[in-house]
């Protein structure tokens, strides 16, 4: 059974969201509308560091990998962006000779978008159970660059920050947090609007309550447990007002949603769940037994969710 | 909508003999006609400003504007018509779109896009970022996926995409768009898969499950590997250089069009990291599909 041995985060010091208004080109009354309703008042950025940086502060702090790196089979990097490095870079090469991981199978897992680090952790699990050494370990990492125009922010959503996480995969199920169901749909209506218009926008609009609480019932559903049973859902960071939505739309008390991140960090890309995870698990929000819900919906359009136990 | 419990590793069957993977059909899509006039965009020019500037790479417009320009999804959908209509009952449960070439088009996702031409709602993923080994991964991960979800059908679709924004070092370009896609049926049930493996190449347990008897499909670079091979045989086909993700399968295509059969061992050489993938697929009932109306690049391969 897929379960999280250890999980990780780094987030970049925060830089208020005023300081980025005339790059995410917005007017005086959306910057309000981002900060009073939407909950976003920083974001956290690194503008000096690269993805691989990033990526390598967030897996240095996973002190379980270290004395392991012989066990880990699998590097898997999670991204939203298809393709944010010109080609032929990639952050793996660097990761894993810094990590002392080259040994590893290594890939980038994509097209769910911000759903693809839910995508990857299924995957690591579905790799590991399938692989003969029983005490195989796979790391997920996830988070990525806001470089340009159009990866700073989704207009009217979010803005994005570039905060990253480390997970440490096994398929032994005494890791601290066992997956007990995943769902995915992707809305492929939305597959060459990665970069929404005006109607895509308003159509992704009208899907994303729907959409959500399909895959979260269906996850539900696959790990036989209830929403009433959850402890707590650490969701996307996207902003406060689309869960205060999200929440009336499944009859979900808002304070069992994890957002205490969202004023500080913005939209990690793939890493929010893990990135609330880890500092849910520091807070104590999360005691042994809980079980409780992450999520994410990915531009392309991928809506996911998936149970798993403390 | 995929929808899974988590994956429970199985207590291998005794005796439970390994399972090939069996191509079904498989075609490629090599367009060859000239690229449109260029029509400079400023705002997509500008964004490749500012994707390259951090890493002190400016738009290559010259090299942009001379090529074909053809996005991934088009290559794609090509592969995909190319491998002739696909009902509800032959349809794959699950899509994977591999490349080591990113498209230029930042606004498209293939595996988004194909799932949307695919009856059936398929759990449709990429990966990327393993140069060419990265089909292998994606077969690999398909067909655990398979023995995982009692799937029966998967189609890996690699894509090599020729236009890119910034100048690419000859080693790792794609000379030309080549899409190609297999449409891989999966009997086996939970059965262990066979004759699959990818490690360092000094390693030797990178090389179980490969069987010396079998013919070989050589990847453009596995000559170069810094090890002794399972097989002593040259190999039936190898891939042209400059298709860094599809040139072994546009090289296992012609052979299966040559009339090579039955089980068949692909295999591929990455020499920067010194690594190394090889799988086996049953060929025995392949059929090599063309695509409809226009054909590919002439060389026969993929018609």
């Amino acid at each position: 059974m897929t379960s999280i041995v250890a999980v990780s985060s780094s987030l970049p010091d925060t830089i208020p969201i005023a300081r980025f208004q005339r790059e995410l080109g917005l007017t005086d009354v959306q910057l309000r509308r981002y900060q009073r309703f939407y909950g976003l008042s920083e974001v956290c950025r690194a503008p000096e560091a690269t993805e691989t940086e990033l990526l390598l502060r967030a897996a240095a702090k996973l002190v379980e990998l270290r004395g392991q790196e012989q066990r880990v089979k699998y590097v898997l990097q999670a991204r939203t962006m298809a393709s944010p490095l010109p080609y032929p870079m990639t952050s793996l090469g660097p990761l894993l000779a810094e990590l002392g991981l080259e040994h590893a199978t290594a890939f980038v897992v994509a097209h769910h978008a911000c759903a693809s680090g839910l995508l990857a952790v299924d995957m690591a699990g579905t790799l590991l159970a399938a692989d003969p050494d029983p005490d195989a370990l796979a790391l997920v990492l996830t988070g990525e660059k806001a470089r340009t125009g159009k990866t700073q922010s989704i207009p009217d959503v979010t803005v994005m920050g570039e905060g990253t996480a480390a997970v440490l995969v096994s398929a032994d199920r005494t890791g601290r947090d066992r997956m007990l169901g995943y769902a995915a749909r992707t809305h492929p209506r939305f597959g060459a609007d990665f970069i929404m218009g005006d109607a895509a926008a308003k159509d992704f609009q009208d899907l994303y309550g729907p959409g959500l609480t399909e895959v979260i019932g269906a996850a539900l559903d696959e790990a036989g447990c209830t929403l009433g049973e959850l402890a707590l859902v650490l969701p996307h960071n996207v902003n406060r007002l689309s869960w205060i939505g999200v929440c009336k739309e499944l009859g979900l008390p808002l304070e069992r949603v994890f957002l205490d991140l969202v004023p500080h960090t913005g939209h990690c890309f793939c890493a929010d769940p893990f990135i609330n995870l880890q500092h849910a698990s520091e807070l104590g929000r999360l005691r042994p037994g809980d079980r409780y819900l992450m999520t994410s919906v990915g531009l392309g359009a991928t809506f996911a969710a998936m149970v798993l136990e403390h | 909508m995929f929808r899974t419990a988590a994956p429970v590793r199985r207590a291998e069957p005794d005796g439970a003999a390994p399972v090939l993977p069996r191509l079904v059909r498989a075609a490629r899509y090599a367009p060859g006609a000239a690229a449109a006039p260029y029509v400079p965009d400023p705002e997509l020019e500008a964004f490749y400003a500012e994707l390259g500037a951090p890493y002190g790479l400016r738009f290559d417009r010259e090299g942009y504007a001379a090529s074909a320009r053809r996005s991934s999804v088009e290559l794609a959908f090509g592969a995909l018509d190319a491998l002739g209509d696909l009902d509800a009952g032959q349809a794959p449960q699950l899509v994977v779109a591999a490349y080591a070439t990113p498209d230029f088009v930042h606004a498209e996702l293939v595996a988004s896009c194909v799932k949307g031409r695919l009856p059936g709602g398929p759990l449709a993923f990429a990966l990327s970022d393993q140069g060419p080994l990265t089909g292998f991964s994606a077969l690999r991960v398909a067909v655990e996926y398979a023995r995982r979800r009692d799937f029966t059908r998967v189609l890996l679709l690699t894509v090599d995409q020729s236009t890119q924004p910034f100048p690419v070092p000859e080693a790792a370009a794609a000379h030309t768009d080549s899409a190609v896609a297999l449409l891989v049926e999966w009997d086996g049930g939970g059965a262990p898969v066979r004759g699959m493996g990818q490690g360092p190449a000094a390693q030797p347990d990178t090389f179980a499950g490969w069987d010396p008897a079998v013919p070989v499909v050589a990847g453009a670079r596995l000559a170069e590997a810094a090890c002794q091979l399972p097989s002593y045989e040259a190999p039936v086909a190898v891939a042209a250089p400059g298709l860094p993700c599809t040139g072994v399968w546009t090289a296992l295509l012609e052979a299966v069009g040559r009339g090579v059969t039955g089980p068949v061992v692909v295999a591929d050489h990455d020499p920067g990291p010194g690594r190394l993938a090889h799988c086996t697929l049953d060929c025995a009932r392949t059929r090599v599909t063309g695509r409809k109306g226009n054909t590919d690049d002439g060389s026969g391969r993929g018609a």
